[in-house]
Formats: structure tokens, sequence, C-alpha cells
């Protein structure tokens, strides 16, 4: 093992390698601080260019954009409101209400150091439990996602910051949205009035920028005079440093969340971040501080996300099936060069698996290296006039919209998107859980249907298998401890009422 | 270019390919490889435009409703073009195409997990006769590659599986290795590194004649289940496109597909060269158009 990964760092360390390696970080960097240009994007464009280098040196590079991408994700998160892309959706609920206190330099830092324990900690994963963890893959079957994806919407819930009620409003929205499309049994179209474009459903992208990105903007533009933008552009390296230290346990628990979770196809990295978040809020003496600006409420969904990316490498590579758009990009990265992942990968080209694992220790240093000292630059941005930060996250927002799909359709869905953030903002709705919902809401029906198919209509398939039932129960006992204890206070109040 | 009367200067500008599915998929990795041999074959770079969505629809329809100028060309397949048009709505029709040169098809394979009990096509079909919708069969989208043979399988023989939906080939592949479901039709490349590690076996091809990646695997017709399914990869112009056009566009196909290079990378992608001109394909897109029509009218009687 310690032969194959010091062989491994030989490769890696090549100088070539390692120049591909950090060019990869410091694209990822970019494009995860960029609004709406994911890594998806970014390594499609880089896909053909990557024919003339071996594969080692292609892989290393497009497996850096991915996870240095997790990096970056959070800064606009933090800085602005707008999720870098959808796994920092759950950051914004405590990173910019730090900022908004002026401690943006705090939540930063936070967030890079989390992503560094956590991405390091995620590859350590990767190198010694990576053909166990791929056999947990495979075993995760339709009635394991559904109670994991099921457990996953009840902490909806714990999300809302406001009323629970409007929480679940906003929840039962998203669950709508997420049916727009093609029935996954039936193969009819769902609410898509006829519309061609709406038959693979709504892309995820034009929902978050449009929610929050021009949302946000719009709201913004409400305020007649000019935003008081400089919100103290100064890091208070002491207190910083404290928030830290105080989010120790916060950032190792996320990194163990999202290690497991980003293991699973489909959602692993944000899944992961909700998790995460929800399990700090749970575990927290003081729970009331969450969304308020705390400190572990950027630690832990920031670990999570970043742990998932790296571990969502290992179905990709040893069972060729990749979970996500980026890693079945950088599969066909593989391909291209004649190389194909899967469970002989280990045994045919150790090489390449070695020297891919070991530029991510490299990698996930560099990116430490060079997001820390960036994180004083990116604090500067509060300086910059908001009147012209409004147009450039507009600008970026429809860019991003577009690429998924070229399609100008994307980008009219997600100014309607904003014009309804837009109205969730002037009334208070917060629009996280609808975004939660968009995204667990198909999975939840797919693998239910999938088990009822499978088990001809018995339930008892939910219940038939340790995982399985592990998850629902948490799923039903969370729900249910939610319901009395928030009877009890109704009750409660109720009863101070009459007597006073 | 070479021979033909047309003096006409074409192309003078790069050549879009559409490609009417996501990034990375099988028909984005060929339509790259194409791209990289246009500057030499055709004097024009060729330039790949993911337009993916509706199951390839917006994609033909985008190209239908262009200019017909042959600056514009679509990566068709039988899903989008042979398939979509007959079950859905889509706007477009197999005569409002002009085949360009069809590169090669992927044949799916139909696998079952290493611990079934069916160890030949006719041994699976037989059982899934005489326990109707007992066999789990993991499909990956209604009227896709590995739902549609299988329709066609259950028509002609009597066989009735329970069709599970999967989010996709890679998960169906998981869900019958891990012995979630029993069965289901995959592409040889997925496959093959499961089948030699031992976790799924191959019954069969629904190709019209055993495929080079693995020859000792029999076709249905041998096995005497006459069902062909071909997810073919075709470049096709809008039939407005002017004929010389059409023309220069073919003979610089029919050159690319001779250099070595080029068929060594494409068959890394999975599947050998498997050329046909233009005229030699519509013969074929005719009778797989009437054959898909005949099972569709089948099963829905």
């Amino acid at each position: 093992m310690f032969e194959s990964l010091a062989h491994g760092f030989a490769v890696a360390l090549s100088p070539s390698n390692l120049l591909f390696a950090v060019v990869g970080v410091v694209l990822g960097t970019v494009v995860g601080v960029l609004p709406g240009i994911g890594p998806p994007t970014t390594v499609a464009l880089l896909l053909p260019l990557t024919s003339g280098v071996d594969v080692t040196a292609a892989v290393i590079m497009l497996a850096g954009i991915f996870y240095g991408a997790m990096y970056g994700g959070s800064t606009t998160s933090i800085l602005v409101n707008l999720p870098g892309e959808a796994a920092s959706v759950v950051t914004t609920y405590d990173g910019y209400q730090m900022a908004q206190q002026g401690r943006a330099g705090g939540a930063l830092a936070i967030a890079a150091i989390g992503s560094f324990v956590a991405g390091t900690l995620g590859v350590i994963g990767l190198t010694f439990l990576s053909p166990a963890l791929s056999e947990l893959a495979l075993r995760f079957g339709p009635p394991e996602y559904f109670g994991l994806t099921l457990l996953g919407l009840t902490l909806v819930a714990s999300l809302a910051t406001g009323s629970m009620l409007r929480g679940l409003l906003m929840a039962a929205l998203g669950l709508w949205l997420g049916m727009i499309g093609l029935d996954p049994v039936q193969g009819t179209q769902r609410f898509t009035f006829g519309i061609l474009e709406l038959s693979d459903g709504i892309d995820l992208v034009p929902i978050t920028m449009g929610l929050f990105g021009v949302g946000e903007i719009l709201y913004n533009l409400r305020q007649a005079q000019e935003m008081p933008t400089v919100r103290r552009a100064v890091i208070d390296w002491s207190r910083s440093l404290r928030e830290v230290i105080q989010s120790r346990w916060a950032i190792l628990r996320g990194s163990l969340v999202g290690f497991f979770v980003g293991i699973l196809p489909g959602g692993g990295a944000i899944i992961s971040s909700l998790l995460a978040y929800a399990m700090e809020k749970r575990l927290a003496r003081d729970p009331s501080r969450f969304g308020h600006g705390a400190p572990e409420g950027v630690a832990a969904p920031e670990s999570a996300n970043n742990a998932a990316a790296t571990t969502s490498m290992i179905p990709m590579m040893l069972l060729g099936v990749p979970g996500n758009a980026t890693t079945a990009l950088i599969l066909a990265a593989f391909l291209i060069h004649g190389v194909r992942p899967g469970p002989f990968l280990l045994r045919d080209h150790p090489d390449v698996f070695w020297g891919v694992v070991a530029s991510m220790y490299i990698g996930n240093v560099l990116l430490i290296v060079l997001n820390l000292p960036l994180v004083g630059v990116f604090i500067q941005l509060l300086r910059v006039p908001y009147r012209y930060l409004a147009v450039l996250i507009a600008l970026l927002t429809m860019i991003g919209a577009y690429s998924i799909n070229n399609s100008i359709f994307d980008v009219w869905l997600m100014l309607l998107f904003g014009g309804l953030g837009y109205v969730c903002r002037v009334l208070r709705f917060d629009v996280g859980p609808l975004i939660i919902a968009f995204v667990l809401g198909p999975m939840v029906e797919l693998s239910l249907r999938q088990s009822l198919i499978m088990s001809r209509g018995d339930i008892g398939i939910l219940f038939a298998r340790p995982a399985a039932t592990a998850f629902v129960l948490a799923a039903v006992g969370l729900l249910a401890g939610q319901m009395v204890s928030s009877s009890l206070r109704y009750f409660g109040g109720l009863r101070r009422a009459q007597v006073g | 270019m070479g021979t033909t009367w047309s003096q006409e200067a074409f192309p003078t500008k790069p050549v879009e390919l559409v490609i009417p599915f996501a990034a990375g998929g099988s028909h984005d990795l060929h339509a790259r490889v194409i791209a990289g041999f246009a500057q030499q074959y055709l004097g024009q770079p060729l330039v790949v435009l993911l337009k993916p969505g509706g199951g390839g629809a917006i994609a033909s329809q985008f190209v239908v409703k262009g200019r017909g100028d042959g600056y514009t060309l679509l990566f068709g397949s039988n899903g989008p073009n042979t398939i979509l048009p007959q079950v859905q709505d889509v706007g477009y029709k197999m005569r409002e195409f002009t085949p360009v040169c069809m590169i090669n098809y992927s044949p799916p394979l139909l696998f079952v997990g290493a611990n079934a009990p069916w160890k030949t096509l006719p041994e699976f079909i037989e059982f899934s006769k005489a326990n109707p919708g007992k066999v789990n069969f993991a499909h990956t989208g209604i009227w896709g590659a590995a739902h549609f043979p299988m329709l066609i399988v259950e028509n002609k023989t009597g066989a009735k599986v329970n069709f599970v939906p999967f989010d996709g080939g890679g998960p169906a592949l998981l869900a019958v290795a891990s012995g979630n479901a029993d069965a289901s039709f995959g592409f040889a490349a997925q496959l093959l590194p499961f089948v030699q590690a031992g976790r799924v076996r191959v019954l069969g091809v629904a190709a019209p004649e055993r495929i080079e990646t693995v020859r000792d695997v029999p076709t249905f017709r041998e096995l005497g289940v006459d069902v062909t399914f071909t997810l073919w990869r075709t470049i096709l112009a809008p039939s407005t496109t002017p004929l010389p056009r059409v023309r220069t566009l073919r003979q610089a196909c029919a050159k690319i597909v001779q250099d070595p290079s080029f068929r060594a990378l494409i068959r890394q992608l999975g599947e050998p060269l498997i050329y046909m001109d233009g005229p030699g394909f519509l013969t074929f897109w005719r009778n797989e158009w009437d054959d898909i029509a005949r099972a569709l009218a089948a099963i829905r009687r």
C-alpha cells in the first residue's frame, strides 16, 4: 500500500504532472468562485485539449478542477449570498450572516481550512479503503437510497430559520418543481405543457442562480440609495482563529458525513452538506445560533462537500460508474486515452490510479496555500460598489444558465426564478428548503417507486435490509420528535396564555 | 473537393456538428474524435455543439429548423431519430434528414447477475415465460436502449419481465451486479470489466451480427430470437441541404474512415468502426424504421 502510494507520489511529483495539478486546482478555484460556471462546464471545455497529454496528467488536471471548485464554491455564498455551486447552498445560511456582521474573513478562512482537512481526510480514505468503499457503493440499492434521501428530506425542516410553516411551503414548491419532466416509470410528461425543453426537467443551475443571485439583486435594487457596501473589509485574525478552533469538531464530523455520502452516485455533495449542517444544528448546545452566523454552520457543509467530492472519485475509477456530471467527464478523459476505469483499474493501471491519488494530496496542499491568502483578496470584493457588482453577478449567472445546455430557454427560466426569488425575499420566505427539496424530491420518488416495483408492491422491502431500515426509522423518529416538541411548545404556550 | 462537377467552394467556414446528448457520453466522444480529423479531410474545422434535452429531440429540431446549408449537421441516433418521432409528437420526421455517413453502432447486450440461474438466453426466456413478471429487469428509461429491445423480446417470445427504471446505464449495471435487479441490457465497453471480474454474465447481443469486441457472445438471431437494436451514430444533414454539399460531406467522411489512426481512436471508445455511406445507411434506416413501426404496433396491441 505505502509502496504503491510512494510510487504514486513519484508519478505525481514529476514536473509536468505537478504543473497539471497546479493548473487544475487554480482553474478549479476560479470556476468555483464564479457563480454559474461550474466544474462540469469547465471540464467539458478542456476535455478535448487533454487528448495530447498522457492519461495521468489529464486526469490529475481535471480532478484538480473538480475538487478545487469545492474550495472556491463557498466564496460567493459567503460574500454575496450566491452559491458558487449547488453543494454550497447550505453555506449561505451562516456564511452570509457572518459576512453581514463583518466576519467574512473568518467565514472564508473556516471554509478553506475545513475544505483542506476534509479533502485530505478524504484522500487518506481513498488510499486505504477504496476497494471496500466501492463494494459499499455497489450494495447500496433503491431501498437504501430511499431511506437516505427521505432522511435528508425530513432534515429540510431543520434548515428553516424563520417560520416552520413557510419553510415547509417552500419545500412543497420545490418538490413540485422537481416533478416537472418525464415520469420515471411511465415515461409520460408531467407539468411540461408541451414545452420540449421541460421534458428533461429543470436544471438545478437556473433555479439556484435565479432564486439566490438574481433574486438578491432585484431585492437590493429596491433600496433607492446606494447599498452600504463596505462591510468592514478587514480580517480580525485572532477572532477568525478562535472561530476555526471552535469549528474543529464540526469540520471532522462534516468530513466523515461527506466521506460516506460522497461514495453514493447522484447528488452526494449536496446531500452530505445538508446532512452535516443539520447534524451540527442538532448537536449544538444552542441551535438558535445557526442561521445567524455560527462558524460551525460554515465549517460542516464546506467540509462535507469537499470530502464528498473526493470520495465520489471512487465509484468512477473503481466501478466505472460516475455519480455526477463532472466525474462522468473525467471518466470520458480516461476513455479517450484508452484506459477503462472499472474493477481492474488498480490491477491494470496502478500508475494512473496511484498517481491521481497522490496528486490529490498535493492538490489539497496547493489549494490551502492558494486559498488562505486569497481570503484577504476576496473580502476586498466587498469594497466594490454594489452597482458594479450587481451587473457582474447578473452577467455571470446568465452565462452560467446558458452554458448548461447551450440554450437560451434556461436563461429565461433563470430570470423567471429571479422574479420568484425576489418575491420570496420581500415576503420573507426562505428559498433554501425549496432547492433542497427540488434536489431530493426526485431521488425519493425514484428510489421509492424502484423499491416497490422490485418487491411488486410490498412495502416490507424498506424494512428487509438493515441500512434501509435504520435510515427510514431515523427519518420517522426525527419527524415524530419534531412534531412532539413543537406541539408541546404550542400547548405549553396555550397554557401560559391561559394562566397569564 | 475531389472529382465532383460542383465548383462551388464548400465549406468556407467551420461546420457545426450538433450532439443530441450530454457532454462526456459516447456520442460526444465519437464526435470529438471526428472533429480531430475534419480539418485535414474537409478543409474546415468541425465544431462540436452540445444541445442535450428532450431525449435528443431538441437538437434534432434545431438542425431541421436550421438553414439547411450544410453547415449545421446532427450526430443522430435511433433514439431521437427513429423511435421518438414514432412515439411522441416531436415535430420532425425521417424524411427531413439526409444521411451523410454512419460511423458505427453499439448493440445492447443482455446480461444477468453472476449468481443468476440462467446460463443461456433460451433459459432466460423460458423462465420469464413460465414465471411472468418474476424477473426484475433494470432499464434506463421508457423507449430507451435497455427497455425497447426487451419490449420486442417480450412481444416475440411471450416472455414477461418486471421493468425497474434506473437513472442511467451505470446504476442499472450496478443493480444487476449487486443482485438488486436480475437482468438488463448494457453496452460492451462498460460491461466487459464486470464480466471479467465475474460479476455479471452476458447471454446475447441484439445485433445483426456478432461484434468484434465480444466475439464469443451469440446474437439473438442465432439463438432463435429475431430481435436487433443498434444504437447508431450517424451524421445527418437536413434534407433541404443542396446535394453537391451533401456529396462533399460524404466524400470527406469516406476519407476520414480510411485513416488508420481514426479507426484506432474510435475503437478505443468501445466499438469498432462500422462505416456505412449515405445511401447505404438510408436503406438500413428505412428497414429499421419499418421494423420499429411494426414492433410498436404489436406492443400497443
